[in-house]
């Protein structure tokens, strides 16, 4: 029987969809082979999660006053999965997770495989599919299925889970309280979120712009059009370096790479950095002044045109539909 | 900040930022704008052709085989609408993306 550790974040008292995808794809994965450790630091001490074939035990991390990632919390979590004698830890990609994972990885000497973007079982061992080079390749390796470390991205499972967004069948789940130890963590002064905006790794549409809106002044419409998309909005790294947008807002190599089903990219060249972290996207399309921008032989559909014409009638339309 | 042995830090979380203090020693994982990346100079490049590169196996035994590699290179529709039949691109995203 498997010892499977799964790190499940929530939103308020739901569970995250994406850590839903992830526990909903290993319930078809593993059948009923397996007993889940389901570990988090914000559960609602009882939850309502997918009713998985396997048994689960929930822990609630008790790492007060801290963001959990110090040496001391890692030291005694790492602990905690020594003595559940846990075979696997799969975790969804987040600032913690690559933290978390390389500390298992490094202390309890479990390969670490991030960046999975597909995982089958042969025989005796996985082959997985991971994205290497910014996207630009795909790895293929066979890892064995004990002593193993799994970063999945933010959704993963979601297309394959064949009643993800129907009604799962669910069932309350208590969650056993993990003190962990804190010698010598950091202490936490101020926490500041983005409240209220859709979180770029977890969006499913996102509305992009670059140094075509020429002024900070003129974010409005690309506003407008995310609100009426349900979209979050990004910018490209010029933008941000020039504190146009702030810094979590900027897409790309060296910021954050997304995944979303429509990626709408207005003003933006196109640079291959900027491509980097945008093409993993499902479809993209592109709206620029400029016919020889490099991004439209990136793009789903492209649109030569003025952004502050097209934008405008652009949300007017999504809005009547 | 540096203040009394005691680091004052803006780090990034899931979400947000968060001011944090911790004391020393500890290590510090930077990102722009303290760790700015840098184009290499000519003659770096030049020097880095002919540096030697050490091989070092890593130390834990890996149970990970590389079996390939392989481009993934998405194919793209390419496909220009004309900026005034925005009509045709939202009828187009209706069907791929189902908004």
């Amino acid at each position: 029987m498997k010892n499977l550790a799964i790190f499940i974040d929530f939103k308020g008292v739901e569970l995250s969809s994406y850590s839903n995808s992830l526990l909903l794809f290993a319930d078809e994965f593993f059948g009923s082979d397996v007993i889940y450790h389901l570990f988090s630091t914000n559960s609602p001490g009882q939850a309502s999660l997918p009713n998985l074939k396997g048994s689960v035990k929930a822990y609630q991390i008790n790492a007060k006053n801290s963001l959990y990632a110090g040496s001391a919390e890692l030291a005694c979590l790492g602990n905690k999965i020594a003595e559940h004698k846990i075979d696997e830890v799969w975790l969804s990609k987040s600032n913690t997770s690559d933290s978390i994972g390389s500390f298992i990885s490094s202390s309890l000497e479990f390969q670490i495989v991030p960046n999975i973007k597909q995982i089958t079982k042969q025989g005796d061992h996985y082959v997985i599919q991971k994205s290497i080079f910014s996207g630009k390749a795909i790895a293929n390796l066979e890892v064995q299925t004990s002593q193993f470390v799994g970063i999945f991205p933010k959704g993963f499972g979601s297309d394959s889970n064949s009643n993800s967004n129907s009604n799962v069948d669910v069932k309350s789940i208590i969650f056993e309280s993990l003190d962990l130890d804190l010698n010598n963590a950091y202490t936490i002064e101020k926490m500041e979120t983005h409240d209220g905006t859709i979180p770029l790794p977890e969006a499913a549409i996102v509305v992009g712009a670059g140094r075509g809106m020429k002024d900070p002044g003129n974010w409005g419409i690309i506003e407008e059009l995310a609100n009426a998309l349900r979209a979050a909005t990004a910018c490209s790294k010029p933008v941000s370096d020039i504190n146009w947008r702030p810094h979590h807002e900027h897409v790309g190599q060296t910021g954050i790479k997304i995944a979303p089903k429509l990626y709408i990219a207005c003003g933006i060249s196109g640079a291959i950095q900027h491509l980097a972290g945008v093409n993993g996207s499902g479809k993209i399309v592109v709206i620029n002044t400029d016919p020889e921008a490099p991004f439209f032989k990136h793009a789903d559909y492209g649109i030569v045109g003025d952004l502050f014409d097209v934008l405008p009638r652009l949300t007017k339309i999504i809005k009547e539909m | 900040m540096l203040k009394e042995l005691k680091l004052n830090l803006e780090v990034e979380i899931d979400g947000g930022k968060a001011v944090v203090s911790c004391n020393l020693p500890a290590v510090l994982g930077c990102q722009e704008p303290i760790a700015e990346w840098k184009i290499p100079s000519m003659r770096g490049i030049m020097t880095a052709r002919t540096k030697e590169i050490k091989i070092i196996s890593p130390s834990i035994s890996s149970g990970q085989v590389h079996v390939s590699e392989v481009i993934n290179e998405t194919n793209r529709k390419q496909m220009m609408i004309p900026s005034d039949q925005l009509n045709m691109l939202v009828d187009y995203l209706k069907q791929d993306v189902q908004f």
